[in-house]
């Protein structure tokens, strides 16, 4: 065999002087990196192994670990970085397509951090959120062009279907194969108490979970896992899977190691066997084509239940995004570049894609100035990292977001970005029975709740400082945002002013 | 009363239990030091069973007819009648291992080091099982009524 | 029994009488004049039997879920999307995209079928999905494949019984073809081989079943060589990625 050009990633530092050999670490590193020496009696490391995940450094009784990015450098190039030398390494050895998971790490600029909120002095009073009442719940679906009241004041008009959220935030869509059952129980449990939705995404849904149904979107995707009447009906609404900000364009891919049992009988694949999701739907080559599926399952389901769409944010995402509200859908999803997923070829995650930002704001104007925003809700995801982000992201144009990297996040991921590997060690991105007991859905779900919670407390303190009541002023309210270090074309397109303006 | 139930589906087997357990029943009461500097460490006072994925710490039961109460020659173990702990009195044990041979559920460990039973005490002196409190995944209640409680 | 006259009916309309029907346990419903309504069937279970004079629109079975339908002409395209179970009978051609992620049920199609007929077809322990066309098939048939079993007869001897990129991407289920294909037509995740006796009693079974839906001489169509496409590996992409 010949010689790896490449050096550790991570390096383990293990103070001895607090190693206690009780060999916790040993016991819970599904990546093999510590081993106990009975010649040396001590602790060894193999440092190659190591992946910074961070669960041997939280476990250990005496807090003797700390783990480091191995100071192993290259002399300093401005062009070919570290990541850029070993990507060919790699590819050199294995010949194959780089896969990497969670969302695009790359140093592009981040949006959310370049604008700023308003806040009332003086002329139209702030709102105090403890003691007043504050509005955070909102209604996806189609409404309808008019309203018409009858004499008591009801409304008249037969309204379309409508999901209700509590707080305009969701669980976005990751499927049971790319997560574990006990992350998806927790995800479930967590979106019935706060009064919200998650997404199944396109692994199909465990009967299991069929209890959670009114708080549950079906993912239909191009793979069709798990889609039968049970599916259909169970579901709160319906989502027909287009693209996902992560990879753009191309399919899904999970491998057939995390293709366990339990996942061959929900997505009815043999065990063992990769599960592919084709890149198109192969029924839709067209916009009409996609208006006939979004029909198709509308008349499945009686007209009862919202069916949206969900894509990735590319460019012209506003024209698509006005072709696909024409063609029936009752809410978009847009998932920006920096999304999340459980496997992803590195170059597609890394470089296709726009941010969500734009993808927002480009969508509500164009649907605005056409006259048609009310035929849609508009959900924004792709890396909606804290309760200031969705504040933007609403008064930007969104109605709701969805939240994934946030969610893994609130249940103990440490972004070691391997979840392609299926050995993730805080049994999330995992399907090994051994790792996934370590997810206890008891705490799961509670960490969960306790983060949405907060956020919403959060977004009620701003809207307070902004001097709105209810979330549905901020909607598409752009003059609550100022550009900080934009350019001009940036501020344009975002639709928002320079800060001082 | 109150014992200590175990939630075997979240049991990630990283026997912290039993390092606690020792640390808790040591001189020095601190994990560092009971590992360093005790030339005898104690003996755990669980068992660990372990089935690749099935895992869970076993202790005493604190039997309400507890058989080794009845089979112990000296009088060592004894179940408590206020609080119903049974203990095993080390001044006492002599180390003739009939107790771990009668337990039903093999919750009693032979501390072959000082030649006496060691066992589960609920940490009576620290007033909450060490395990319990330091289990990473909650998976050991401490309870009246079982695991649902 | 019921007979709807279809002519001019919008088919919203149409498909709201015929799911009250058969959730009102109607044993037989015939369609007449039926002109490219859409979603016949869509997401119905039963075992109503429902008749269709006329040519059905797009998606017809669309999810569907028990229930047997036959259409005395043409299908269009996208029939069984995602079908669960039930039985489809058709007497004539159908279009493209028949059967796309099909996991149950059967489909019988007396003549051709157009392109990307089979499509990530699945299967689970005995639910196994069966497609049978008697004329041929276009490209892209089996692609992405996962389970079920396909049977082309080719019984009006055709150029090509399958069009290019046959099979590609196939990782689980069974193509049987009465007749050859050449190597270049198939994927590359694809392997032909002969059929065993088991092969060969799967295709009588379904044979039989076809013979009787549409009168055709049982013998004669078996007495004929089959060849079989399977999938090389469960894993055609296993050593793809780093």
């Amino acid at each position: 065999m010949s010689l790896s050009y490449l050096t550790p990633e991570f390096k383990v530092l293990r103070d001895y002087d607090k190693c206690i050999n009780c060999k916790v670490c040993m016991r819970q590193c599904s990546f093999e990196v510590h081993s106990y020496d009975e010649d040396l009696d001590k602790m060894v490391s193999n440092d190659m192994n190591c992946v910074n995940c961070q669960r041997c450094v939280l476990l250990c009784p005496t807090q003797a670990l700390t783990i480091i990015k191995h100071p192993q450098t290259f002399k300093e190039h401005a062009n070919w970085t570290y990541d850029a030398i070993r990507d060919i390494y790699r590819q050199a050895e294995t010949g194959g397509v780089l896969l990497s998971s969670m969302g695009n790490d790359r140093p592009y600029p981040v949006y959310w951090d370049k604008m700023v909120i308003n806040a009332s002095q003086v002329t139209n009073p702030s709102i105090d959120p403890l003691r007043e009442p504050m509005e955070l719940r909102v209604y996806l679906g189609r409404k309808p062009d008019r309203i018409e009241i009858d004499e008591n004041l009801n409304v008249k008009t037969k309204m379309p279907p409508q999901l209700k959220l509590e707080t305009p935030i969701m669980f976005s869509a990751m499927s049971y194969g790319s997560i574990s059952y006990n992350a998806h129980a927790a995800l479930a449990r967590a979106a019935e108490e706060l009064g919200i939705l998650y997404n199944t995404g396109e692994g199909g849904l465990h009967k299991d979970f069929r209890k959670y149904g009114k708080n549950t979107i079906v993912q239909v995707a191009s793979g069709r896992f798990g889609v039968d009447r049970e599916y259909l009906n169970t579901a709160a609404a319906i989502e027909i899977k287009i693209g996902q900000g992560a990879k753009p364009g191309i399919g899904g891919h999970l491998p057939g190691e995390k293709v366990s049992e339990d996942i061959s009988a929900t997505r009815m694949i043999p065990s063992g066997s990769d599960a592919i999701s084709p890149a198109p739907h192969h029924d839709i080559y067209s916009i009409e084509d996609l208006a006939q599926l979004i029909y198709s399952l509308k008349e499945a389901t009686d007209y009862q239940k919202p069916v949206g769409v969900k894509i990735a944010a590319v460019n012209n995402v506003a024209a698509i995004a006005s072709g696909i509200a024409r063609a029936g859908a009752d809410y978009i999803a847009i998932d920006g570049f920096r999304g999340g997923t459980g496997a992803a070829p590195k170059r597609i995650r890394d470089n296709v894609g726009i941010p969500i930002e734009f993808a927002i704001a480009a969508v509500d104007a164009r649907l605005r100035s056409e006259g048609i925003r009310h035929t849609v809700s508009l959900v924004a995801a792709g890396s909606i990292r804290n309760s200031a982000d969705i504040v933007k992201a609403i008064a930007l144009g969104a109605d709701a977001v969805y939240i994934a990297t946030a969610a893994l996040i609130a249940l103990g991921c440490h972004m070691c970005q391997k979840c392609h590997t299926g050995k993730c060690n805080w049994g999330i991105a995992t399907q090994d029975p051994n790792l996934v007991k370590r997810l206890n859905p008891e705490i799961g779900y509670k960490r969960l709740v306790n983060l949405v919670q907060a956020w919403s407390h959060e977004i009620k303190e701003m809207l307070g400082g902004m001097g709105i009541n209810d979330i549905e002023s901020l909607k598409g309210n752009r003059l609550m945002l100022r550009g900080i270090g934009m350019t001009q074309k940036e501020l344009d397109i975002l639709g928002i002013l320079a800060a001082g303006e | 009363m109150k014992k200590v139930y175990v939630k075997e589906e979240v049991c990630v087997g990283c026997r912290l239990c039993e390092v606690y357990c020792i640390t808790s029943h040591s001189k020095y009461k601190d994990v560092l030091k009971a590992y360093k500097l005790e030339p005898q460490r104690p003996t755990p006072r669980i068992v660990i069973e372990e089935n690749r994925p099935v895992s869970f710490s076993l202790q005493c039961r604190h039997c309400d007819d507890a058989p080794c109460v009845k089979s112990c020659i000296t009088g060592a173990m004894r179940k408590d009648p206020l609080t119903g702990v049974v203990t095993c009195d080390t001044d006492k044990c002599v180390g003739c291992w009939t107790c771990v041979l009668v337990c039903e559920f093999g919750a009693i460990i032979r501390d072959v080091n000082n030649k006496v039973a060691s066992k589960c005490d609920l940490c009576a002196e620290a007033g909450e099982p060490a395990c319990v409190k330091n289990c990473p995944n909650e998976a050991l209640v401490y309870s009246e009524g079982g695991i649902s409680v | 029994m019921k007979t709807i006259n279809a002519l001019g009916i919008y088919y919203r309309d149409l498909n709201e009488i015929i799911k009250e029907l058969v959730r009102s346990g109607e044993d037989i419903i015939n369609l007449k004049n039926v002109n490219g309504q859409r979603y016949i069937g869509d997401n119905l279970s039963g075992t109503t039997k429902i008749n269709i004079e006329g040519t059905p629109g797009n998606d017809m079975a669309a999810f569907m879920d028990g229930l047997t339908i036959e259409v005395f002409g043409n299908g269009q395209d996208a029939i069984g999307n995602t079908m669960n179970d039930g039985n489809i009978i058709i007497h004539g051609h159908a279009g493209d995209v028949v059967g796309y992620g099909m996991r149950g049920g059967s489909i019988y199609i007396k003549d051709s079928v157009g392109y990307r007929v089979g499509i990530h077809m699945k299967e689970y322990k005995d639910k196994v999905p069966v497609i049978v066309i008697g004329g041929s098939a276009g490209d892209f048939f089996g692609e992405y494949m996962a389970g079920g079993c396909m049977i082309v007869l080719n019984l009006k001897n055709d150029e090509n019984i399958v069009g290019e990129y046959c099979g590609t991407g196939m990782h689980g289920g069974v193509i049987y073809l009465r007749g050859d294909v050449e190597d270049y037509q198939l994927g590359k995740e694809v392997i032909k081989e002969k059929i065993d006796d088991k092969d060969y009693a799967l295709i009588q079974k379904y044979v039989e079943n076809f013979c009787q839906y549409f009168d055709y001489d049982f013998q004669k169509i078996m007495n004929h060589s089959f060849v079989k496409l399977h999938p090389i590996g469960k894993r055609p992409y296993g050593n793809m990625y780093a």
